[in-house]
């Protein structure tokens, strides 16, 4: 069973190899075949090695000396992401061979993203720290050229540039971690750390506050946040894929695997805890006043990582991956969805520019409600039990700062839903200013087709919503819905609880004066942001103008310019500088200064490069004699 | 049962000189190439004679990875000396003074 | 000594050889030379228990180097190489070149014979230097080494065809 466990991680990295080469012959059929086969079986297989009875699997590599002894683990904690990784990523492949279909370098796309698999894979089921840092750089890499998969768009390029920038600076924190704690414990492996964590809690500390730096920046947390929203520019299934359900969540997954060190350190599961708590209200706040529908999804997806950090600095780790869980299929789908909403939209992702999506599309729209009510955490929605077991967490430590906050983000969670379901759903489709008339014949002339024949407005397609992108949508809409259902069967705590041994786990029964109380704050909310933003609301005419100066909300409270004046001017001017005084004045001036001095000994040395191959290798043995002189002589 | 160990390493400290007189000396790309392979293979007999003192592998092993280097090498450098003076009428190493400066 | 009789044949040999490829003016001539260089060492290597490291040594080196070398010489270079009868362009290289190599001959010989070599030889295993044991270490303890001599070959090989591929422009 455990010679699965290559597999699992090797059959999407042929895929890709295999789709790579042939992506230029092979017909669009065939493509998806492929790609979407391959993550079936990895998919199947890890489905295998769930239902078996035996807890942990372990394959190993050959050792390489002593250095590097490499294996693969899959205990109840990699299972579960693996579950998701593949399961979810299975879905999102199939949407892709319907919403990718139309573009030229399809072979291209899908190859790409079956490395991602491979990568995350490796990231997940590796056995010690080198190998998850290989992971990490991996799906470092497929997010770069996923992200840049329009390169002849300047922004996707820079956005693709960003965002790897971003996450070197947190590797180098990573780096730094790993190899302290290959100093101090000398071993890469899991098992063999964890063991002795309990001897060296300072170093421990350290090394979990730079394990925490690169998981702040894989997981887009703030500080290192700002590259998530410039992510947006790749296709919408890679922002489902990659920056929502699981590529952002790999440093949940790195907090939550290392747990035993976390356990015995002081400051950085505090650390972790508060990172998930600013994150969490601050991407809140921020989605209320995004327009692009990708950048408020964006957003919310920092945080809900937020929270789930939360969750792992609390020690509640069992919560923290429930939520990873629910979040990936209902965060999905939301993504997905929108990728339909988008194309209904002639691909503009302006939310100001939405509107009257019920008449276009009922199926989106039922998707896109039942994603916003998990996201939300509406009993009986996923969202509702994996939140509302972090809240509990919260209370259990009696930390009632971090409890306010995520109550608060929560009510904010629901605020810029409504925003959104209101913006893009209600009222009638926007109608640019000047527009023709029959924009809004059509409109109205589509209410009788209830099922996905989209509005037209500028757009050329003549196709309904294609199957794949249906079914993958309507899939990941249904386990929004079910998939906290297992909270019921305490499903997820028993099958986690082999993987935190050892650890005290709390079984959660629903305090429903906890849960009452962050539905009705979010009602609250809800009901204040419908009141904005509802057709003939306060704020509507204010938000639909396009006109309007970005406010402090939408500059994302200014990180960006504030990093760009910290790092990016900086070093610009330090390059002008540089070129223009530097090389210009300086150094000429020391030159020409220098030049009669050194004209003279040039001749002299000039027979030394001469270019003669064997003078040179004569200067190589006059060295050599010199050497042997000195051992010679006085050795 | 051995000849003395300094014998060895005397004659591949022998050897490896006579290699670089060879690589100073002549003009022509094949020779010195020729020479530098008779260097390898002094330190090859170095490698070996060490091992044998010490009676683990790891000579071995080293010296096997010099062959394989050198023979990657000799393929590259006379792919090399074969472009390079194809065009030209003799093959005389001081011809090639294109990193001159 | 008994083991001597071993030694000095070959030993000769390689100096022989090694003579030969410096002062001989065919390159044919070098090419047999070196040959002459390789299996005196390789009778030097069986001697120091390596066998397999004699055979390698034989097989490729003296088989498929030296056979590279011939067929270089054979088809391609053949007439070209230089006359080396006056000192061409570097004038002083040779006395120059006699010079160093000889300097550097006479120290490292001196330090070979003079310097403090080991006293004790280790007790070796009977199969010690056979193509098993060999290949054991070689692919448990230096399997990372072994993995790049994979790549080396394999960059080499590239390297190769990228440079004279192109000629069929």
């Amino acid at each position: 069973m455990s010679a699965l466990l290559p597999a699992i991680i090797l059959v999407p990295l042929l895929s890709a190899a295999v789709l790579a080469y042939f992506r230029n012959s092979w017909s669009k059929t065939a493509i998806s075949w492929v790609a979407c086969g391959s993550v079936f079986a990895s998919f199947a297989m890890v489905v295998a090695l769930v239902v078996s009875p035996e807890e942990v699997f372990r394959s190993g590599f050959t050792t390489w000396g002593k250095l590097l002894d490499f294996g693969l683990l899959a205990d109840r904690l990699s299972m579960w992401w693996m579950l998701v990784v593949t399961g979810c990523g299975l879905l999102i492949h199939v949407y892709s061979t319907g919403y990718m279909r139309g573009d030229p370098s399809f072979g291209r796309f899908m190859a790409k993203m079956n490395y991602f698999i491979f990568a995350m894979s490796l990231l997940v089921l590796a056995d010690n720290f080198a190998g998850l840092l290989m992971g990490w750089a991996n799906v470092g890499l497929a997010s770069y050229l996923l992200i840049g998969f329009y390169h002849k768009k300047p922004a996707a390029t820079s956005a693709a540039m960003k965002a790897f920038v971003m996450n070197m600076i947190g590797e180098a924190g990573m780096i730094a971690g790993i190899a302290i704690m290959f100093r101090v414990f000398g071993t890469f492996k899991f098992d063999a750390v964890f063991a002795r964590a309990a001897e060296a809690p300072h170093a421990v500390n350290t090394i979990c506050l730079l394990l925490l730096v690169g998981a702040v920046a894989k997981s887009a947390q703030m500080p290192l946040h700002t590259w998530l929203p410039y992510a947006m520019e790749g296709p919408t299934p890679v922002s489902a894929l990659i920056h929502a359900a699981t590529m952002v969540t790999a440093g949940v997954y790195l907090v939550s695997r290392a747990w035993p060190m976390f356990e015995v350190t002081t400051t950085a599961a505090s650390a972790v805890m508060w990172v998930g708590a600013i994150g969490a209200l601050f991407g809140a706040v921020v989605a209320a006043g995004q327009n692009d529908i990708k950048r408020v999804l964006a957003f919310s997806t920092l945080s809900q990582i937020g929270y789930m950090f939360l969750a792992n600095g609390l020690g509640a780790y069992v919560a923290a991956d429930f939520h990873f869980f629910t979040h990936a299929f209902f965060k999905a789908a939301l993504f997905l969805t929108a990728g339909i909403v988008v194309h209904h939209y002639a691909g503009d992702q302006d939310i100001r520019k939405m509107g009257g999506l019920w008449q276009k599309d009922k199926f989106a729209t039922v998707a896109l409600v039942l994603g916003m009510l998990a996201l939300i955490g509406i009993w009986p929605f996923a969202g509702f039990f994996s939140k509302d077991e972090i809240l509990l967490a919260a209370l259990h430590s009696h930390n009632y700062v971090v409890l306010g906050i995520a109550l608060l983000a929560a009510g904010f969670t629901a605020f810029y839903n409504v925003r959104l379901f209101s913006l893009v759903v209600l009222g009638e489709p926007w109608v640019a200013p000047g527009a023709k008339v029959s924009g809004k014949k059509r409109a109205s002339a589509h209410a009788d087709h209830a099922h996905a024949e989209h509005g037209h407005g500028h757009a050329e397609h003549h196709h309904a919503t294609p199957m794949a992108q249906v079914i993958s949508v309507g899939i990941l809409a249904v386990l929004s819905v079910i998939s906290g259902w297992i909270f019921f069967f305490h499903g997820q705590l028993t099958f986690l609880e082999p993987a935190f041994h050892g650890l005290e786990l709390v079984e959660e029964k629903i305090n429903w004066a906890l849960a009452g109380g962050a539905m009705g704050l979010a009602a609250v909310f809800g009901l204040v942001s419908w009141m904005l933003f509802r057709p003939g609301g306060l704020r509507r005419q204010a938000e639909v103008d396009l006109g309007a100066k970005a406010g402090p909300l939408v500059r994302m409270f200014y990180f960006d310019d504030l990093y760009e004046w910290i790092a990016i001017k900086p070093v610009q001017a330090l390059a002008a500088f540089a070129a223009n005084v530097g090389d210009a004045k300086i150094i000429d001036g020391l030159v020409d200064g220098l030049g009669k001095v050194a004209a003279a000994l040039g001749s002299g040395l000039r027979a030394l490069s001469g270019g003669y191959v064997r003078r040179y290798a004569l200067t190589v043995f006059g060295g050599v004699i010199l050497m042997l002189c000195y051992y010679v002589f006085y050795a | 049962m051995l000849a003395s160990m300094n014998l060895y390493v005397a004659l591949a400290a022998v050897l490896f000189a006579l290699g670089g007189i060879g690589v100073l000396v002549r003009r022509s790309p094949l020779a010195i190439l020729m020479s530098v392979e008779i260097m390898w293979n002094a330190a090859n007999l170095l490698f070996l004679t060490f091992a044998r003192v010490h009676g683990n592998l790891d000579g071995h092993v080293m010296a096997f990875l010099v062959i394989t280097v050198a023979a990657a090498e000799v393929a590259i450098g006379l792919a090399i000396i074969v472009l390079l003076f194809r065009k030209k009428d003799s093959a005389d190493v001081d011809q090639v003074a294109e990193l001159k400066n | 000594m008994s083991s001597l009789y071993v030694f000095i044949p070959a030993g000769l040999l390689c100096i022989l050889g090694a003579l030969g490829v410096i002062l001989a003016k065919q390159p044919v001539h070098q090419v047999l030379s070196t040959v002459l260089n390789f299996i005196g060492l390789a009778v030097l290597f069986l001697s120091l228990s390596g066998e397999f490291m004699a055979v390698i040594q034989m097989i490729v080196y003296g088989g498929a180097v030296m056979i590279l070398f011939l067929f270089v010489i054979a088809l391609l270079t053949a007439r070209k190489d230089p006359i080396e009868r006056d000192s061409g362009h570097l004038p002083g290289q040779r006395v120059a070149g006699w010079a160093f190599g000889g300097a550097v001959l006479a120290m490292l010989t001196l330090i070979g014979v003079v310097g403090k070599g080991p006293t004790k030889l280790a007790d070796i295993p009977a199969d010690f230097g056979t193509v098993a044991h060999f290949g054991h270490e070689l692919l448990t303890t230096h399997l990372l080494a072994f993995e790049l001599t994979a790549f080396v070959l394999m960059v080499a090989v590239i390297g190769v065809v990228i440079l004279v591929g192109r000629q069929k422009g």
